[in-house]
């Protein structure tokens, strides 16, 4: 859907969950954005952006957590509503100090990856990826809101569980 | 708002989750592996400690006589840990932080030579099933793949 607003035409996108990988204890889900006959999926367009040397530390960063740790709050940086990897407490020598990976973490057992990027301001609202936060925040909202009106279902095993033509 | 752009093309879900597959798939240089597996070993390790025993990340740099924005760069990993600072935290805690492959012998005997081998697979891809060697917790052993 498509509205016209002072003359800037905004893209009015809709949302859904994909599954992108599971891991022995973890497994990561992304979102879909769909407008018209275009569809994106968030961490596909992050792992597009980021360096060679950080595609190697948020590859095994994730894998560590996904085979050998679980996803504990300790990994995790709180960014309003939603949360961003990498942390400020556990974090890891070869990751720099200003790449945000927004996603939320529902559980140890699942995570839900979105975009992000390089934070160039010290606030993210003022950088170049506040898009990507806010995005975060907003998505991380009707996920939530989801699971409460158990659309998103938790189930035993910690992993997410939706009707396919789920629009969030 | 999306992040989708009009009027810009975009590679099908499939390929992007393809793209996302392979990604996961690449084998990452082993050295980079076991660099971020200590980093992250040691981390790890740390925060728990600190948890088990009560202690802040301020009330530690005071036993490690340390500034906090110091403590906090060792473990933010901003700052290359040396062995050096990684003793300093062992006496700090009160803990061995690395325990070598001998001395994990020494303490567990027979238990530590044990190596289970795990599996994952990547959802939707061909079954491609990756050994994935799981450690022991209480040491940190190297060895040749």
């Amino acid at each position: 859907m498509d509205f016209l607003n002072f003359g800037i035409i905004f893209v009015m996108s809709n949302y859904s969950l994909i599954e992108i990988v599971s891991f022995k204890k973890v497994t990561f889900y992304s979102v879909k954005e769909i407008y018209a006959d275009e569809e994106l999926i968030w961490f596909s367009d992050f792992i597009k952006k980021i360096e060679n040397e950080e595609k190697i530390s948020i590859r095994e960063m994730l894998k560590m957590i996904g085979n050998k740790y679980e996803a504990g709050e300790q990994f995790f940086r709180h960014e309003g509503q939603a949360q961003a990897l990498p942390s400020k407490k556990v974090n890891f020598i070869e990751i720099k100090s200003n790449l945000r990976l927004y996603c939320l973490r529902i559980n140890n057992n699942a995570v839900i990856l979105f975009n992000g990027g390089y934070k160039d301001a010290q606030k993210a609202q003022d950088s170049k990826i506040s898009f990507h936060f806010q995005q975060a925040n907003m998505i991380s909202k009707k996920i939530l809101k989801s699971i409460n009106n158990k659309s998103i279902i938790v189930g035993n095993d910690n992993r997410l569980k939706w009707d396919q033509d789920l629009i969030i | 708002m999306g992040y989708i752009k009009k009027g810009k093309t975009y590679p099908k879900a499939k390929e992007q989750l393809k793209e996302i597959q392979d990604f996961f798939n690449t084998e990452s240089p082993i050295e980079e592996k076991f660099f971020i597996e200590y980093s992250m070993d040691i981390a790890v390790e740390v925060d728990k400690e600190l948890k088990k025993q009560g202690l802040t990340q301020k009330d530690f740099a005071k036993k490690l006589n340390k500034r906090e924005s110091e403590v906090s760069k060792w473990l933010s990993g901003l700052h290359n840990l040396t062995l050096r600072s990684i003793a300093k935290m062992s006496e700090a805690l009160n803990k061995k932080l690395i325990l070598t492959a001998s001395d994990a012998e020494e303490q567990f005997g027979n238990k530590a030579k044990v190596i289970n081998f795990s599996t994952y697979k990547v959802e939707g891809s061909p079954k491609i099933e990756y050994h994935h060697r799981k450690k022991s917790k209480k040491h940190i052993q190297v060895s040749n793949f």
